[in-house]
């Protein structure tokens, strides 16, 4: 069930919500198993053949976390690790032959030229997200950090509606204490207010903003796969729109799974804080995904020494992370090329920082000037590594780079050009081109990423706005110098407070959210 | 107040406001009705024009037919939605109203359906269907097989259903549907706003009541950047879709085709409830049908005429053709610079307008239609016995044009010599 739908939001949503408080009065085990059993549903609603999977893997893991604790706390520590191997093994085998099955056989096939063979593979909903929530969890036991014995609780934390399909990635140690307080099982207004503030943020962020510019990305995207020459305003275009439409529909979706699951009186991570404003590549990961960035930081780059063991160890190890990153979100070369894009540019970004502070001790240039370049820097960088993310190929990536090089030349619409008068000359000599139709398209382009620019840069996130409430269960304090920060003053006019104001603007921006739901369209990060 | 009830309060201004705007925004939608879903009154300076209704016609025409109830329906596909007017004076007061529920882009099958709604929506006693090549060409090379005709219909059968209507229940699934998100949404209340704000542009697009398409939507595009880019940007449109070497209208096996089962059902059920069904084949720019000789489909053309041909004689209708090369189709498109001159007959090589409209109704009709007397006689009605003589001098015709306009085929093929 999406979100974003009509039978989310008035009725599987308000059913859900209603039920558990009422029952919640009488018995919190039985509003938790409510809660469970809802979110199997939640689930089963998109397909109820893979219901059976998740239980399965719930089941197994619970047995297998249960057994690692056991020989933990007896201070078995080989035969612990024998049994995080072997269900660390499992879930990876889940998510291998779901995920990847395919893409190794085609990938075999390409370059040992057989023809192996597998049906189709339908990709369970949400199973990168609920692998590694557990994967976490099985970890944390082997470190004696967590043990869990109640089955439904167990469930609940990983089927947890607000969650299950596209995070925040949990961890059990902070969400258990908050399912076994008593005050989880009460509602409470300002739980339900804040919560509900930041789901309808979310919303418009997804309804609105990202489907908004979504149409401006998919045409030219496609364009590129059919190898079709892109200009460089088409290029760019559906590169930035693209760029803006993954920001707004992931963090809206987060925004919302925090909001909903705020409702609940539970509160979840922070999953983004304003990557866009970020001045090097090493802080744009500190605030984009961060749930995810935190688990390949504590379960993979950790795990495979971190920068223990030499400079060089470090880049390899970074590199290493970057590249299953990449392939986490997708069995394709083009996710492969993105994350190792994403690791060099680490790479090159802590050298760098290393050779800078080495070499000169005071700034070279003006420090706003500085900060504009560092940011300028870092977006098209992110905005680079995005074609390959979202490119259908490598092919298709090629040609959007190329266009967005100026390879195939600079042309406008010739709507647009007739309308220039003398300026167009001056256009022509400098090797404009024009081409026919396209020219309201070309307008509403350049005027959704002038809009969304302003709005990723300039305005405070869910988070910043609603930090009255304690919205989020760590606060992300940002260095000043590790953003660009423009109308400061606007921070501290749209810091919410339970008022009339608020509550007027937040009923419009609702129904704003709610009318822009007529053209549904499914989450980006559902395919993870 | 306390904190809790400030949050109670905010929770239930947050609520008053959110169904207000909800419904304030559905009011709006629908007094405006942008897209002419809901058939509310149209006002001259707040919503007469219809600028933004050209995206929606598919959901919408089913909703308009059922009120118009027409006793004459047009259909087909954008020609005869922009050539053929309701309105004509071609038409007797016995015959309105007329319903033009052609939509542009449909396939055959779809063509079909909607004219068939639309006949049964007023107890229509006459048909007049365009039929156009590029509509009928499939793969050669593929076999038609068993054509699963409710699979086709999906995506639109259920608005076609009896009773349509905002309050005409039973509605269906997707009748609600419709109606839900012409009143809650987001695109249509924007487009309310652009409704009433562009009623006083003269060159704002419409869609009438009746269905039809007064193409005002050419007139801003001719006006900025001259009618040669509307010749240009068709040209190059006809010629990529008639590209692909197997394009035919026949496939492999069996002789047939989907879009002409299509039309045969069409005329198979009119003629059992009694309708009358006028068959016309839309004509074309002498550009159009030369990009159909320099693509080798010249034969394929000839082919389906065939096809239409023993079609409209078996079920014993009238089928007319209008491709000609005459003073109304070989008229120069301006030159680039041009942004003044405008053709008289068409808007584009695909493209004719309700004047050559008229011609075809005077034609089809066999009445005078308050014309001038000395037009040319436009159009021929074929039948079996005199179709080859019909496809023979049509092709003369197009080799005489060729060979006293050389201009033409290096303006079509040598752009930038």
């Amino acid at each position: 069930m999406l979100f974003n739908s009509y039978e989310f939001l008035f009725f599987y949503f308000p059913v859900t919500f209603a039920a558990f408080f009422a029952i919640g009065r009488y018995s919190r085990s039985l509003a938790a198993l409510w809660l469970f059993a809802a979110s199997l549903f939640f689930y089963g609603w998109w397909n109820p053949a893979y219901v059976s999977l998740l239980i399965g893997s719930i089941l197994f893991n619970f047995a297998m976390g249960s057994a690692i604790s056991r020989e933990h706390q007896r201070g078995r520590l080989a035969s612990a690790k024998g049994l995080l191997i072997a269900a660390v093994s499992g879930d990876l085998a889940l998510l291998g032959y779901y995920k990847y099955a395919n893409f190794f056989l085609s990938s075999a096939n390409q370059l040992l030229g057989t023809g192996w063979h597998l049906e189709a593979i339908i990709l369970p909903l949400g199973i990168s997200f609920f692998t590694f929530t557990q994967i976490a969890f099985l970890v944390d036991a082997y470190r004696g950090e967590v043990k869990e014995r109640n089955f439904i609780h167990y469930g609940l934390f990983v089927t947890y509606f607000p969650h299950l399909i596209a995070g925040p990635v949990l961890h059990h140690k902070e969400m258990m204490p908050q399912f076994a307080q008593a005050q989880t099982y009460r509602p409470h207004w300002e739980n339900v207010s804040v919560g509900l503030t930041i789901f309808i943020i979310g919303l418009f962020k997804k309804t609105v903003l990202a489907d908004g510019v979504a149409q401006y990305a998919t045409p030219i995207f496609d364009a590129a796969t059919v190898g079709q020459a892109l200009t460089l305003f088409e290029a760019w275009g559906g590169a930035l729109a693209y760029t803006f439409q993954l920001y707004f529909d992931f963090s809206g979706y987060s925004d919302m799974a925090i909001g909903l699951s705020r409702m609940f009186g539970v509160k979840l991570p922070l999953n983004f804080h304003s990557p866009y404003k970020a001045t090097s590549i090493v802080e744009f990961w500190r605030r984009w995904h961060m749930t995810l960035s935190r688990f390949l930081r504590d379960y993979l780059y950790f795990a495979l020494g971190g920068n223990r063991k030499g400079t060089v160890r470090r880049y390899v190890n970074l590199m290493v992370t970057m590249l299953l990153g990449g392939l986490w979100h997708g069995a394709g070369w083009t996710f492969l090329v993105w994350g190792g894009l994403h690791g060099l540019y680490l790479c090159i970004n802590h050298a760098w920082t290393h050779l800078a502070n080495r070499l000169w001790f005071k700034p070279l240039l003006p420090k706003q000037l500085g900060k504009l370049l560092a940011w300028s820097t870092t977006f098209m960088a992110v905005v680079i590594g995005w074609v390959f993310f979202r490119a259908s190929s490598f092919d298709a990536a090629l040609e959007m780079l190329q266009g967005m090089a100026g390879l195939n030349g600079i042309a406008i619409p010739n709507a647009i050009a007739v309308r220039l008068g003398n300026s167009w000359q001056t256009l022509t000599d400098l090797g404009f081109t024009t081409y026919l139709g396209g020219g309201s398209q070309f307008i509403y382009t350049w005027l959704w990423i002038a809009f969304l620019l302003t709005v990723v840069v300039a305005m405070p996130n869910t988070q910043q706005i609603m930090n009255r409430f304690e919205p989020v269960l760590q606060v992300h304090l940002a260095d000043e110098r590790s953003e660009i920060r423009l109308m400061a003053w606007l921070y501290s006019a749209l810091s919410w407070k339970p008022n009339g104001i608020w509550a007027l603007a937040t009923g419009v921006i609702a129904g704003l959210g709610v009318f822009a739901m007529s053209r549904i369209s499914e989450f980006l990060y559902f395919q993870f | 107040m306390g904190g809790a009830n400030l949050h109670k309060h905010f929770i239930q201004v947050f609520t008053a406001t959110f169904l207000a705007a909800c419904f304030l925004g559905a009011g709006l939608n629908y007094l405006v009705d942008p897209y002419s879903l809901f058939g509310t009154r149209r006002i001259p300076g707040f919503n007469e024009r219809k600028p933004t209704a050209s995206e929606r016609v598919r959901v919408t025409k089913p909703y308009m037919a059922s009120r118009a109830k027409p006793r004459v329906v047009i259909g087909g596909n954008s020609r005869p939605e922009i050539g053929l007017n309701p309105q004509s004076v071609c038409w007797k007061d016995t015959d309105q109203p007329v319903f033009n529920t052609a939509i542009p882009g449909a396939d055959v099958f779809m063509q079909v359906r909607y004219v068939q709604h639309a006949v049964e929506s007023g107890k229509a006693r006459r048909i007049l269907f365009g039929v156009d090549f590029l509509d009928y060409l499939v793969d050669s090379k593929k076999a038609t097989g068993e054509v699963d005709w409710d699979r086709l219909g999906r995506s639109f059968d259920g608005r076609l259903r009896a009773g349509s209507g905002i309050f005409g229940m039973p509605l269906s699934y997707q009748q609600a549907e419709d109606f839900l998100s012409g009143l809650f949404s987001m695109v249509a209340f924007g487009d309310s706003i652009m409704t009433v704000a562009s009623q006083r542009d003269p060159l704002s697009a419409t869609r009438r009541e009746d269905g039809f398409n007064p193409a005002l939507d050419y007139l801003p595009i001719i006006r900025n950047e001259g009618q040669a880019v509307l010749f240009l940007q068709k040209n190059a449109e006809v010629r990529k879709r008639l590209q692909h070497d197997d394009l035919g209208v026949l496939d492999v096996d069996s002789g047939q085709s989907m879009p002409l089962l299509a039309l045969r059902h069409l005329l198979q059920w009119a003629k059992s409830r009694d309708v009358e069904v006028v068959l016309f084949i839309n004509p074309y720019h002498s550009d159009y049908l030369l990009q159909i000789e320099a693509s080798g489909k010249w034969k394929v053309f000839e082919e389906w005429k065939r096809q239409l041909t023993a079609a409209a004689d078996e079920y014993g209708v009238p089928l007319w053709d209008f491709n000609a090369f005459d003073p109304t189709s070989t008229e120069s498109p301006p030159p680039r610079d041009d942004r003044q001159s405008m053709l008289e007959w068409y808007w584009e090589p695909a493209h004719y307008r309700h004047e050559l409209g008229d011609l075809m109704l005077a034609a089809m009709l066999g009445r005078s239609c308050e014309m001038n007397p000395n037009l040319p006689h436009f159009g021929v009605r074929i039948t079996p016995a005199s179709l080859q003589s019909h496809l023979d001098s049509l092709r003369s015709d197009m080799k005489q044009f060729i060979d006293q306009n050389p201009e033409v085929l290096r303006r079509l093929f040598e752009p930038n010599s």
